[in-house]
């Protein structure tokens, strides 16, 4: 796990050792992490494990005092500003999606591709939109603020989507949704994952998460308990009691913390 | 000897005395309300309100007290009613509304000469205040606002400041609170122009006009706005520094300006704040001697 | 009549410009810029200071002129509220930390120019541009000066109006408007589209504090704070942060002041923004054109 390889080009992500510390609060301690080029990877936690802070500093959005080490495909992004590092290919798709609400979809996803400066790859990359999320077409025109809440996680996506990202990060993608609408979601997360961009994910629903991702973390507190693939975090018998609450899974399963 | 010597400068500065009450007074009016988080400058319009009322009065033959009475209730009933009109504004709103309503007053004073003398102002008001009353008023004013930052209260209005929906949820009325501070806020200012109007005989009216509400602003800002304290800091140093810079002389205006814009970014606590910290530095110096780490965790910020 | 409503005409081009600046700082970046009428001011002032020994004509003034007023305004932005935006989170602190900054730059810009003014009004030389008077008929008239008002005035707000509305910087505008966070995440450079749009709205300031030198051939520090005030009242009328309303409201006050000094008591001129300020903050203090509006969670 701990390929520190500067150009390592299957490392998409090389988070080592990140601190996140509001004042005399630490939030995330000493937390490392990789995600492999092409692959989903996510970060099963509960509340207040530190989840978002560590999206929101490798974002380079968050008021806090941040150490460590991380690098976006080689180069070092702790510490840049939150506009230069979306410029090097990697977007967060915030939590509870934040989308633009007097603006329309159509905006929207416009302004996700704030800097495609080329107007016929600001076309391409709508069009494909549309084809993966084909309400955002329909509704091109309303206002962002009057979907559901499960059409603006698509229009979350679509407006990631139109940055041409090499990496996405999701913050929680399934907060505050229907059942129906969390597959959908993941259904999404895949979509996005076949087109080609790798994923770093966190998540509180576990099994939602775990099935679509290819390699699990778990963060409790702060720190890394917990790490393999998707199939053997899932199986491990403690994440599978606390996180998952498969009671059955729990006694037949491998440890693998 | 010694009180000799105090009673000679004393006969020196009484003007200057009188005129530092008076502004405190004024910069009390513009602190009462900001510290509780409502943006209102309406103090400046009680200011103007307050001087005409009791000079026209006193020059009817009313005595000094009723006359002073008087605005006083009149100041109380504007302010609760124009508190009224404008519950439901807010902050730069707030802001704008109470300055349009302070030029209002300098338009209506400005025209209907019938009654204020016009654009020539009142003249002859008869000089019945002296500086004992001032004070007294100034210090129960301190009293007050000292009463209103501690305890519930206090702790009500910082809450109000920092967070209203979070102080509804405390069941704190906070429409009632901020009422209350504006109506605080209007009878200060309306007690300021009074006795201004009674203490120097004249008035016009353009005194309480954009310049007024930019001093009293200043004299807090500078001071400190979170509290009392502060504003008479301000009041001091604005009225006494032009005395004694008279070599600066009408650049002054302009140290003043540079001064507000250097604080409101880098101290918004004012001078008072500064001089606090620099009364805790050696205590804060023994602490980092002994323990580096418990002061370097602290107060560390990532732009 | 006629004269009267040119006169109202060319006055609202001017309110235009002045507002559009002040009502984009305030719906985008939340800072009630008090300068706003001394930049104003130092415009006309740069203006007379480059025409008064007639070294420089009329079109290449204007430039330097607006462009000194926008980078007057830029300066505060980097100074003073770019900082106060990133430390003081609280948004209501950093209103008012932004307010005392605007009010004490006002009388900074304020005090440099009535000293170098020697607290007299200023004009600009005839020589700076050669005024011309067109008859309509009768006594009806209009001056080369109020047509290229006028003219500047619907430019400017056509451009400003489509520009937000259509362009990428538009959008990035509007976006910061809301949540400058997320807009942040999206690869916007926040600081550079809120250091332009002060840039901006100072040079539109420059630009009618300009036109208005000439226009009435002399300005003085007191000036600005008129056109503020009835500033005031255009946004508030028009609603803030909303570039049509400011345009519609502006000519409709134009024509309500020009009215007043026209026909009636016009003395109480000045009432009429304040008195507009109060009746509409109190019957629809969202502006008569705001839209739909968004509360961020």
């Amino acid at each position: 796990m701990s390929g520190t390889d500067e150009n390592d080009p299957d490392t998409a992500l090389q988070v080592d050792d990140l601190t996140v510390r509001y004042g005399q609060v630490t939030a995330v301690a000493g937390l490392s992490l990789r995600v492999p080029s092409g692959s989903v990877v996510a970060v099963l936690g509960a509340n207040g494990a530190g989840k978002t802070s560590t999206m929101r500093a490798l974002a380079g959005s968050i008021r806090a005092s941040i150490d460590g080490r991380a690098r976006l495909f080689g180069g070092s992004i702790l510490g840049l500003s939150a506009h230069r590092i979306a410029a090097r290919g990697m977007v967060l798709v915030p939590e509870g999606r934040q989308v633009i609400a007097p603006l329309t979809v159509e905006e929207n996803l416009l302004l996700g591709g704030y800097r495609q400066r080329s107007r016929a790859r600001l076309r391409e990359l709508m069009a494909e939109c549309h084809e993966l999320f084909p309400i955002l077409h329909e509704r091109a025109d309303s206002p962002a603020g009057l979907l559901s809440g499960g059409e603006q996680q698509m229009l979350a996506f679509g407006r990631a989507l139109m940055s041409d990202p090499r990496l996405i990060l999701m913050d929680e993608p399934s907060m505050g949704l229907a059942p129906v609408m969390v597959d959908r979601v993941m259904e999404a997360v895949e979509a996005l994952h076949r087109r080609g961009a790798s994923i770093l994910m966190v998540e509180q629903n576990a099994a939602s998460a775990l099935q679509v991702a290819t390699h699990a973390y778990v963060l409790d507190q702060g720190r890394i308990v917990c790490s393999g693939t998707a199939t053997e975090v899932g199986s491990d018998p403690v994440v599978a009691q606390t996180f998952l609450g498969l009671r059955e899974q729990a006694q037949a399963g491998q440890a693998a913390c | 000897m010694a009180i000799a010597s105090i009673s000679s400068w004393y006969a020196g500065n009484e003007t200057l005395i009188q005129n530092i009450l008076i502004y405190a007074l004024l910069a009390f009016s513009v602190q009462v309300v900001l510290r509780a988080g409502v943006f209102s400058l309406a103090g400046i319009g009680f200011y103007a309100i307050g001087s005409y009322t009791a000079a026209l009065l006193l020059k009817k033959g009313w005595p000094t007290v009723p006359s002073i009475l008087a605005a006083v209730l009149l100041c109380i009933l504007l302010g609760y009613l124009l508190a009224l009109l404008l519950v439901r504004l807010r902050d730069l709103y707030l802001a704008m509304a109470t300055v349009a309503f302070d030029l209002m007053v300098g338009v209506v004073a400005t025209n209907w000469t019938g009654l204020t003398g016009g654009p020539l102002g009142v003249t002859g008001i008869p000089l019945v205040m002296g500086t004992l009353p001032i004070f007294l008023t100034a210090v129960g004013a301190m009293l007050l606002l000292g009463l209103l930052q501690r305890g519930v209260l206090g702790r009500s209005f910082e809450a109000i400041r920092e967070d209203e929906p979070l102080a509804l949820t405390l069941a704190i009325d906070t429409s009632r609170y901020r009422h209350f501070a504006f109506v605080i806020s209007c009878v200060l200012g309306c007690l300021a122009g009074a006795y201004h109007a009674l203490l120097f005989g004249t008035i016009e009216p353009t005194d309480a006009g954009f310049e007024l509400i930019v001093l009293a602003l200043s004299m807090v800002i500078i001071g400190g706005f979170r509290s009392w304290a502060g504003a008479l800091l301000g009041a001091i140093l604005l009225t006494w520094l032009p005395l004694e810079l008279t070599s600066v002389g009408s650049w002054l205006n302009l140290v003043y300006g540079g001064l507000m814009i250097v604080l409101a970014t880098w101290l918004p606590g004012g001078l008072l704040d500064a001089l606090r910290a620099l009364l805790r530095l050696p205590a804060r110096l023994r602490l980092l001697l002994r323990s580096p780490s418990s002061l370097a965790a602290t107060g560390e910020e990532r732009g | 009549m006629l004269q009267q409503l040119i006169n109202a005409i060319v006055f609202g081009s001017v309110l235009t410009l002045f507002s559009l600046g002040l009502s984009l700082a305030w719906g985008t970046l939340d800072v009630l810029n008090l300068a706003h009428g001394a930049v104003f001011v130092f415009a006309g002032f740069i203006t007379y200071e480059l025409t008064k020994d007639s070294t420089m004509s009329f079109v290449p003034t204007l430039i330097v002129a607006s462009l000194a007023a926008g980078a007057v305004t830029l300066a505060l932005e980097l100074v003073a509220f770019r900082r106060i935006r990133l430390h003081f989170p609280a948004r209501r602190q950093a209103e008012l930390s932004m307010l005392v900054v605007s009010v004490g730059a006002a009388t900074v810009i304020g005090e440099v120019v009535s000293h170098q003014t020697s607290e007299a009004a200023f004009s600009p030389p005839a020589s700076a541009f050669s005024i011309h008077r067109y008859s309509l008929g009768g006594s009806v008239g209009i001056t080369n000066i109020q047509i290229l008002i006028v003219v500047a005035a619907i430019i400017v707000a056509v451009a400003l109006d489509q520009g937000i509305r259509r362009t990428r910087y538009g959008r990035a505008i509007r976006a910061l408007a809301y949540d400058p966070t997320t807009t942040q995440l999206l690869g916007v450079n926040v600081g550079a589209v809120a250091a332009a749009t002060m840039f901006l709205a100072g040079a539109l300031a420059g630009l009618a504090g300009v036109m208005l030198a000439i226009y009435l051939g002399g300005e003085e520090v007191a000036t600005g704070q008129d056109y503020l005030l009835t500033a005031f009242a255009i946004l508030i009328v028009g609603g803030v942060g909303s570039i049509r309303g400011a345009i519609v409201s502006a000519y409709l006050i134009a024509l309500a002041e020009t009215a007043v000094v026209a026909y009636g008591p016009s003395q109480w001129r000045d009432g009429v923004a304040f008195l507009l300020i109060l009746v509409m903050l109190l019957v629809r203090p969202q502006g008569l054109f705001a839209r739909r509006r968004f509360q961020r969670a």
